[in-house]
């Protein structure tokens, strides 16, 4: 026999039709044996009847708002109609906009960033901005590409997952650069556009099996809650198969992205002209 | 009904052409739910611009709208995703918040045998709708509801009100489904105290 501080505790289940057959039936027991418990649970299911009528489901629609949002629906149709660049405050090149970029380094005779440069070309085909800015600290170039190429290059972890945390986190923290570049990753990846769509509108990992999607969730609440992570996220990555290896192969794609989401963004490092089509 | 979803179909097929007219019929009849959602999670002005982002993003993110819920639903589902990365940080959880299925406030009620020790008293043939008819009371919800902590507020009002689907509010607000399981019933067991605590002092 269940005791009354349990049915307490499955009261809004019970409701909600959430229990199991066995479950059930025990409460239905108790339920009819203990009037305490049933005011509880009549209590509660009267409390979600006032509070769905009380509360709006349609707020009022201010008139400024409408016009605001009108506008910037129609300045954004007429531009994707005339395929122009999306709008948007992110730097493209030296002359865009009025905000001092952080230049990214052209030239340099400096052995070590020339080294680590042709490798870089190798792997990716040409020197994306983010690195050329680092290489104004020839050290930090190195840990950084260092990084980028054991966490992206190697691992356990698809690449799909790795780039769909990339693109998650940048998202998150705000990080137009890294989105478009792995945006265009997943793309090169063969992640369907629709499915894409859907991904960064709703973020619903829907060319993830169970397992990614588990350490998505997981990485992505690491980088924006990390003092209120629910306990389960990680017994879900565990119960979908993750190991601990791959736990925290997920966090470490997650720090690496959420360090170059700071790094673009408060130095204001421009995105390479042929990648602003991804925005 | 099956009036409304060719009609709805119809609207999707025209935004999916980028065709203007169709956006302002789409922002008048859906930016209510929408800023309704914001709001459960922002302060007003806040979840304007939200609700304004989302709608330009909406132009991109059509093509991968599957019909799988309303269109009003996914609407939601976006908006809310995206307030979830504005949230002011003020009145998160604690981790016992999702551990313990019980609230304080119904907890401190059981002796520890698991008994009640201030059982709950009946609330009568009193309906939802004449509680409702209280004004008093109604400011009270108001009130307890904008107190809730924000991650029950936010699973309230897109499961109860919105109708999300439990998996989407999980994904937007960083919940396995047992955490969700234990929001939603911990909102409402504060508000069954509130409710019972209203009726029995009259005092909010």
């Amino acid at each position: 026999m269940l005791k009354c501080h349990e049915i307490s505790a499955l009261a809004s289940d019970w409701l909600d039709g959430e229990l199991t057959t066995g479950q059930k039936m025990k409460v239905r027991l108790h339920l009819m044996m203990c009037r305490h418990c049933r005011n509880l649970v009549d209590g509660l299911a009267t409390t979600q009847r006032i509070l769905v009528q009380r509360v709006e489901s349609e707020a009022a629609i201010p008139d400024q708002f409408l016009q605001r949002t009108t506008s910037a629906l129609d300045a954004r149709l007429s531009e994707s109609a005339s395929q122009g660049p999306p709008n948007g405050n992110i730097a493209v090149s030296d002359a865009a906009g009025n905000d001092p970029t952080f230049h990214p380094l052209q030239e340099t005779s400096d052995d070590k960033v020339l080294a680590i440069f042709d490798e870089i070309r190798q792997k990716e085909g040409y020197v994306p901005n983010l690195f050329r800015a680092y290489a104004h600290n020839p050290d930090l170039l190195e840990q950084a590409w260092s990084r980028v190429k054991s966490l992206m290059y190697n691992g356990q972890l698809s690449p799909r997952l790795k780039n769909a945390i990339a693109t998650i986190v940048s998202q998150d923290n705000g990080c137009d650069y890294c989105v478009a570049h792995h945006k265009r990753m997943l793309k090169t990846l063969g992640v369907k556009p629709g499915d894409l769509s859907t991904f960064m509108a709703t973020s619903e990992p829907v060319f993830l099996g169970p397992m990614d999607a588990a350490l998505l969730q997981f990485a992505r609440e690491a980088n924006r809650n990390p003092h209120g992570m629910p306990p389960d996220l990680i017994a879900n990555a565990r119960a979908a198969g993750a190991s601990d290896y791959a736990i925290m192969e997920a966090i470490g794609v997650m720090e690496l992205y959420s360090s170059f989401n700071r790094m673009l963004d408060s130095l204001n490092v421009p995105l390479e002209p042929e990648m602003v089509s991804e925005l | 009904m099956e009036q409304a979803a060719t009609e709805e179909q119809q609207l999707v097929g025209r935004l999916r052409q980028r065709d203007a007219s169709a956006y302002h019929e789409a922002v008048q009849r859906f930016s209510g739910s929408m800023l309704a959602t914001a709001r459960s999670m922002l302060d007003p002005a806040t979840a304007e611009d939200v609700v304004q982002e989302t709608w330009v993003a909406v132009i991109d993110a059509i093509d991968g709208f599957e019909g799988r819920s309303a269109l009003k639903t996914w609407l939601c589902t976006i908006t809310a995703n995206r307030a979830r990365n504005r949230l002011r940080k003020s009145n998160r959880e604690t981790l016992t918040d999702f551990q313990s299925p019980l609230d304080p406030s119904l907890e401190r009620r059981f002796n520890e045998g698991g008994s009640w020790a201030q059982p709950t008293r009946p609330w009568g043939s009193e309906s939802a709708d004449e509680l409702l008819s209280n004004e008093a009371l109604k400011e009270c919800l108001d009130k307890h509801f904008e107190a809730l902590p924000e991650t029950q507020r936010s699973v309230l009002m897109m499961r109860e009100i919105q109708q999300m689907e439990a998996d989407d509010v999980c994904r937007i607000l960083g919940l396995s489904s047992a955490n969700l399981r234990v929001s939603l019933h911990r909102a409402r067991q504060k508000l069954f105290t509130m409710i019972e605590g209203f009726r029995e002092t009259g005092e909010c």
